[in-house]
């Protein structure tokens, strides 16, 4: 059995070798390069001056329309306004600087709570600055404060931070008079062609997702600049490449979070939790329909996520998604259900305080003790052991605690999240005549591994061994279709379109071999890659199957489609914990250990699955501590580099110690849940419960500046 | 991200070099590059020549003579740390990264004079002294007269740092104490500290302090308090605590101007510590 080991990653020897294939490594001869010019206020009428050739706006992108590219009115600054193509990117730079802007400059908004009044207009064309406000309601809130012995009232802030990708987007297009080629830093190269057939009216495009340096939920939309650079590409008949700086990126892609949560919790002087009631208020930044709508799904996972792991029947949420002269902002690893845990956590936390009782008793108390449990907005939890695991948990906790020092406390949070989204996913398996099977996903894996995953289960459902299978993706000419990388599904769905079509592979061997025997199905049995007649012990291998398949008219080329039945989800759920230090004197916050200790069902390959832990911890403890994007009053992003923009390095990063149990399986053929973004969901607020321990004073917002612990 | 276009000249020498930067009015020396280039990148400045000195074998070198260490403007931040040089030696070790020391070099960090640099808070506190060559001559200046304002050097076109010299501080104690958010930042406050103790009193005290104002300053009043009678804890106290008189610092997204002058005091404070406890 290959799943359940520890299999080392199929993909690094390219990787570490540097014969990778990142979009930018990529070279067509004749390739111009696209730079774009970017507004640089918030809301403003413009009018561009073009000085010269190759330059174009959006009457040539998108004629009368503001989105991709503004012809009238621009929203954020940041946002693309014009684009030249130029023999190689330093002349592209030199050649920004001859295009002139006039901006006729509009009043504008920075701040959600200002937009939803609407007596500033984000874009002048639309009604409203709130794209959505929905009220969800379940029990009887007002009620179970009045019944409360206590009522605690705060406002939370799960601030903006940027995904910021070692690789950038960028996109490579080719029109060869018949067809368009693109290549593009993407998660997803079918999702891609879906919207590119769609905004150009043409359906002959193939495109490929090369090599991928990461997303964390920033490459799912497609991007104005892709759009842009696939119409370029139709028109000048050239191919057209586009990678933008790090600033560039910083500013204009890969927002996301931005949530603020008002509420007041009742509670009983015991822990017990009577109601919730809550305003939700998310900043969507400027309307770009693409974003926006990737957006609005996270902060329906923001609102319906937010009773957690606990039996809140009282429960009220009302959400306001807003409009804003920002960058508009997209899916962060998590996608909307780490603000949700962030937001129950902290409260879980405060009442801790407050009431001076034990945070895991208070969890012990409000916890969902049996599962399948839909909770008060409608999620369904599906299985798991949520006391056997919050009971480990804290004897780790107690550990943690008599490890700790002076100034140094342990903070914790437990999670269910919502992975292994639907509604599809295809996998197709052939078998090539040299004997290597060859296995194709229809996900989009950037990092992830998934790729030896699926060999894993391959090899598995096959019997045989791991080196003969060779794993593909991101390119729509080699599999019908695909959905793509995302919302932790990729093993789970992906994983059980690939388990499906091997055994499909699989009887289509059987019913070779057995007519190479002469025997009946029901005669022969399938071992280790070969047919074996049971009766006298006659066998055909693999490759000899393999060999007469097509004489004898079979195809072994399979695909199949997986459907992901009603919910449509699966519920991994953790604690986890964090032992921070706090310097009281200068207010250098480090986290000094964690432990994560998760059930996300089936562990297809541990070494991987504690990968992805890892990653999304340090991702959830930067949000904590370290990163957030800072905005001038003018609307200018003050902190659009790495210097200022601090993710940690190596030396703020601490130990991380993950266990699993597995006790919830999901009900999907590799049995398995979703761990990509568990990490990042859990441990930002346990970073941040740990340092409101320390200083005794409730936090209202991230990151956790030195001086405010002071 | 793209350097505009830029012309580029490989001198033989220091003097072709001078000679070249004289001539050429907004011509740059380029030495490691490192403040230069990401500039050049940003399209913050727009010079028409780089001059090529970070190759000049007559700018590589440390030289001990006597109780004075000479230093190359080209010697990189890691030839100094790996120099041992009491106090400068641990400054240089806390500049940037691994990468940043292999290619940066003292010359070019004292000519460029960002406000929040490691090294002058060494140099102000050890009474370096500046030597600046043009096609005229040589002149030797303090480095605090040098430091003319942020990013403000006292030179003129046509002139180039050609050497650092400070006292060895043989005998002395000494720390940095950097305040950083992360591993490779800038300093949010930066306080170089040499001690000279005889028994239970200081002999000489140097404070330095960076990041908190335009240029580095030396907390004098600090000092002479550390001197005024025996080391004890109160005595600590009240030289970090007047060393705070020494900051003048700006909010900005490292810290508020408050957060930044309490730190001078606590970072002080840990300096003369970790300087009295080597």
């Amino acid at each position: 059995m290959y799943i359940g080991q520890s299999i080392k990653r199929l993909e690094d020897p390219k990787f570490l070798t540097g014969s990778a294939t990142y979009v930018d490594d990529i070279e067509i001869p004749g390739t111009l390069f696209v730079a774009f010019l970017r507004s640089t206020k918030p809301h403003a009428k413009i009018r561009i001056k073009k000085n010269g050739y190759n330059v174009f706006t959006g009457e040539d992108i998108n004629p009368g329309k503001d989105f991709p590219i503004p012809t009238e009115e621009v929203t954020y600054v940041g946002q693309p306004i014009a684009a030249i193509a130029a023999r190689d990117r330093y002349e592209a730079y030199d050649m920004l600087e001859s295009i002139e802007v006039e901006y006729e400059e509009l009043p504008y908004t920075l701040d959600p709570e200002v937009a939803l009044k609407n007596e500033i207009k984000v874009y002048t064309k639309k009604d409203s600055n709130i794209y959505e406000y929905k009220n969800w309601e379940s029990g009887n809130v007002k009620e179970a404060l009045e019944r409360a012995d206590k009522v605690i009232e705060g406002e939370l802030y799960n601030q903006r931070v940027i995904a910021n990708p070692l690789e950038t987007r960028g996109f490579l297009a080719y029109f060869d008079g018949n067809r368009l080629n693109v290549w593009s830093s993407t998660q997803s190269a079918h999702y891609l062609r879906r919207n590119l057939v769609n905004f150009l009216g043409i359906d002959n495009i193939r495109v490929i997702q090369p090599d991928v340096g990461g997303a964390f939920g920033s490459k799912i939309i497609t991007h104005p600049e892709e759009y842009a650079v696939a119409k370029l590409a139709l028109k000048l008949r050239r191919p057209l490449k586009w990678i933008p700086t790090r600033s560039e990126e910083i500013q204009s892609a890969g927002h996301g979070r931005d949530k603020k949560l008002k509420f007041k919790v009742g509670v009983k002087n015991d822990g017990i939790i009577l109601g919730i009631e809550g305003t939700l208020i998310a900043d969507l930044g400027a309307p770009y329909p693409d974003a926006n709508e990737d957006e609005i799904g996270n902060v329906h996972s923001t609102a319906r996520m937010l009773p957690g792991v606990y039996k809140i029947l009282n429960i009220k949420i009302e959400h306001y998604a807003v409009n804003t002269n920002k960058a508009p902002t997209q899916s962060y690893r998590g996608a909307g259900r780490p603000e949700a845990t962030y937001f129950i956590e902290r409260i879980i936390n405060i009442i801790s305080q407050e009431l001076g009782i034990d945070e895991f008793e208070i969890r012990e108390k409000n916890l969902v003790k049996e599962l399948p449990y839909k909770n008060a907005f409608g999620i369904t939890y599906d299985s798991g052991d949520y006391v056997g695991l919050l009971n480990k948990a804290k004897e780790f906790y107690q550990k943690l605690r008599t490890e700790a020092g002076p100034n140094e406390c342990v903070g914790s949070s437990m999670y269910v999240e919502i992975s292994g989204f639907g509604p599809w996913e295809t996998a197709r398996i052939f078998a090539k005549n040299d004997g290597k099977i060859v296995i194709i996903t229809g996900s989009g894996p950037h990092g992830q591994g998934d790729g030896t995953a699926f060999a894993q289960i391959v090899a598995d459902v096959l019997e045989i061994p791991i080196e003969n299978i060779d794993v593909r993706w991101g390119d729509t000419d080699i599999i019908e279709d695909g959905i793509g990388t995302w919302g932790s599904r990729t093993v789970t769905v992906g994983g059980s379109a690939m388990f499906k079509a091997a055994e499909e592979l699989k009887k289509r061997f059987i019913e070779v071999g057995a007519k190479l025997l002469n025997a009946d199905i029901e005669e022969v049995e399938y071992k280790n890659g070969s047919v074996i007649n049971k009766k006298n012990g006659n066998s055909v291998n693999f490759k000899e199957i393999i060999d007469k398949a097509y004489s004898l008219g079979y195809s072994l080329d399979v695909t199949y489609v997986y459907n992901v039945s009603k919910p449509g989800y699966t519920s991994p759920y953790g604690v986890h914990l964090a032992l921070v230090s706090v310097d009281k004197e200068n207010g250098v916050i480090r986290v000094r250990k964690y432990i994560a200790i998760d059930d996300v069902g089936r562990v297809i390959n541990p070494l991987l699955a504690e990968g992805q832990v890892i990653g999304g911890v340090v991702q959830g403890l930067a949000q904590a501590l370290y990163e957030g994007a800072i905005f001038n009053n003018e609307g200018y992003l003050l902190n659009s580099n790495l210097t200022d923009y601090g993710f940690p390095t190596a030396v703020e990063v601490p130990k991380v110690e993950w266990y699993y149990i597995q006790k919830g399986f999901s009900s999907h053929p590799t049995r398995s849940k979703g761990i990509g973004e568990a990490g990042t969901i859990a441990s930002t607020p346990a970073v941040v419960n740990a340092v409101e321990k320390c200083i005794g004073r409730r936090i209202r917002s991230m990151p956790v500046r030195p001086e405010e612990v002071l | 991200m793209y350097p505009p276009k830029i012309g580029y000249v490989i001198p033989d020498n220091v003097k072709e070099a001078v000679e070249f930067l004289e001539s050429h009015d907004d011509a740059k020396p380029l030495a490691g590059g490192h403040s230069l280039i990401p500039m050049l990148k940003l399209r913050i400045i727009r010079p028409s020549y780089l001059v090529e000195i970070r190759r000049l074998p007559e700018l590589h070198y440390i030289r001990v003579e006597g109780n004075v260490v000479k230093i190359g403007s080209m010697s990189t931040h890691y030839d100094i740390v790996k120099a041992n040089i009491p106090l400068l030696s641990e400054t240089a070790s806390k500049i940037g990264d691994p990468q940043v020391r292999n290619m940066g070099t003292i010359g070019g960090s004292i000519s460029h004079l960002d406000p929040a640099a490691d090294y002058p808070a060494a140099l102000i506190a050890l009474d370096a002294k500046v030597k600046i060559r043009s096609s005229r001559g040589e002149r030797v200046e303090n480095f605090s007269s040098f430091a003319k304002d942020m990013f403000t050097p006292d030179l003129n076109q046509g002139e180039i740092v050609t050497e650092i010299e400070i006292p060895l501080l043989k005998d002395y104690k000494y720390s940095y104490q950097k305040l950083e958010r992360r591993a490779g930042d800038f300093a949010i406050v930066g306080v170089a500290v040499a001690l000279k103790v005889n028994g239970d009193v200081i002999e000489d005290a140097r404070i330095g302090l960076t990041a908190v104002n335009k240029t580095a300053v030396r907390a004098t009043e600090a000092e002479k308090i550390l001197m005024s009678g025996k080391i004890s804890e109160k005595l600590i106290e009240d030289a970090a605590t007047k060393a705070m008189d020494y900051a003048n610092p700006t909010s900005d997204i490292r810290g508020s101007a408050e957060y930044k002058k309490k730190m001078v005091k606590v970072m002080t404070k840990r300096a003369i510590l970790a300087a009295l406890s080597r």
